[in-house]
């Protein structure tokens, strides 16, 4: 296996952790967000 | 007289086969009608910058000269940017936001195909990232990726990221079925989408994904802050004439210029290569790994949950849009024509597009 794939697999690990890792927080922050503003209709209920 | 001939002497066969193949792209775009806006510009580019003596290309030519401004500079994919973050609509995604977790599965064609590029020996870490890139099936971002770690491969890079940008019909059902039990295919997933979204989530969302994007990777401000500034816009409510103007005039205009430019890339001694073909194959299998990545991974989640996901929703993950969420619905109808996933998958769709941009910032940064 050559360097260039070695670093590739490294990036290929990193690389779709932090992908994931993001749109997990980016998750939280919409359903933190809807917690906070509901819509508009059930915030006047 | 011999200046008359100069064109005719300097002509070589490689030139002739790359004005083969900006014909080819010609008649798929016209004929076919696969990304007309995007293969006609680039086959038409093609044909300008293979003329032999051509004035287009070279210190003084007009597709030099958009070259340079716009793609060097990278202005081109950050105006498609602004315009693509006007024309979405994230309150699908919103309504759903399960739905990410598929945007962020579907990437997995990104870094496969970089892991196949540079297992090859031939590419760079580099090159093989911007190879990578094809896979996020989102062209301006390839082209931003590709410009900046290996201009050389821009021209085959582009061309295969927009030619399997209009495949995806072709390429994903294949992958999806050989995936999924006809059973899995036919699962019902509960309607969501007549949930409403609060007017102040719809305008906060691009903001605080910008700055949390761009906290995680500063190199990705330039990608995720203008499709999300273009987004703003559209939500903002206030900019009405503007968003029209980002979704239609600035859309189009550099579509345009932007095709014509990429075409002009293609440069018959840089195409005709063994490597392009090599790009050809590798971002073919990046679409295919990525649709794999997406029905996977639901499937996995499948394993924990009691009322189950269709699988084939993960496959809508990828950036494609609609495409690849009106694929997913149809396979649904071939197997019940009463089942209705197209909502869901274009929360994946949407989740997809947003996966793919911090996807390429993310490799920014790793490999940058």
């Amino acid at each position: 296996m050559n360097q260039v794939t070695v670093e590739a697999l490294k990036v290929l690990g990193v690389g779709m952790g932090t992908v994931f890792t993001v749109l997990v927080l980016f998750y939280l922050i919409v359903k933190a967000l809807q917690m906070i503003f509901p819509p508009e209709d059930q915030a006047q209920n | 007289m011999d200046k008359l001939l100069e064109g005719l002497q300097n002509f070589t066969w490689q030139q002739g086969v790359m004005i083969i193949v900006g014909l080819v792209l010609i008649y798929l775009a016209i004929k076919k009608e696969y990304e007309p806006m995007l293969l006609l510009p680039i086959g038409f580019g093609a044909i300008l910058t293979n003329i032999p003596l051509s004035s287009a290309v070279g210190e003084n030519g007009f597709l030099t000269i958009l070259y340079n401004a716009g793609i060097r500079t990278e202005l081109f994919p950050i105006l498609i940017f602004i315009a693509v973050g006007a024309m979405i609509d994230f309150s699908p995604l919103l309504k759903q936001p399960v739905m990410l977790f598929f945007g962020a599965a579907a990437q997995l064609g990104i870094f496969m195909a970089m892991l196949l590029a540079a297992s090859t020996g031939v590419f760079s870490l580099k090159e093989a990232a911007s190879i990578g890139i094809i896979g996020a099936a989102d062209g301006p971002t390839s082209i931003y990726v590709a410009n900046l770690f290996a201009p050389d491969l821009l021209g085959p890079i582009s061309v295969a990221a927009y030619s399997y940008m209009a495949l995806v019909p072709i390429i994903q059902p294949p992958v999806i079925r050989a995936l999924t039990t006809k059973k899995e295919r036919m699962i019902r997933m509960d309607a969501d989408y007549d949930a409403k979204v609060s007017k102040k989530v719809l305008i906060l969302f691009p903001i605080v994904v910008t700055v949390v994007a761009g906290i995680i990777a500063p190199i990705s401000v330039g990608l995720v802050g203008a499709l999300m500034f273009g987004n703003l816009i559209r939500e903002s409510g206030v900019m009405d004439r503007l968003s029209k103007s980002a979704q239609n005039e600035l859309a189009n205009l550099t579509t345009l210029l932007l095709g014509i430019t990429i075409g002009s890339t293609m440069v018959a001694e840089k195409f005709l290569a063994p490597t392009t073909l090599l790009i050809l194959g590798i971002g073919l299998l990046a679409f295919v790994f990525d649709t794999a990545g997406g029905v996977l991974f639901a499937k996995l989640i499948n394993l924990f949950l009691k009322k189950k996901i269709n699988p084939m929703i993960g496959a809508a993950g990828i950036s494609a849009f609609p495409m690849s969420a009106r694929v997913v619905q149809k396979l649904a109808l071939e197997e019940d024509p009463s089942n209705f996933i197209l909502m869901q998958a274009i929360g994946a769709n949407v989740a997809g597009q947003i996966g793919s941009i911090i996807a390429g910032g993310i490799l920014l940064a790793l490999v940058g």
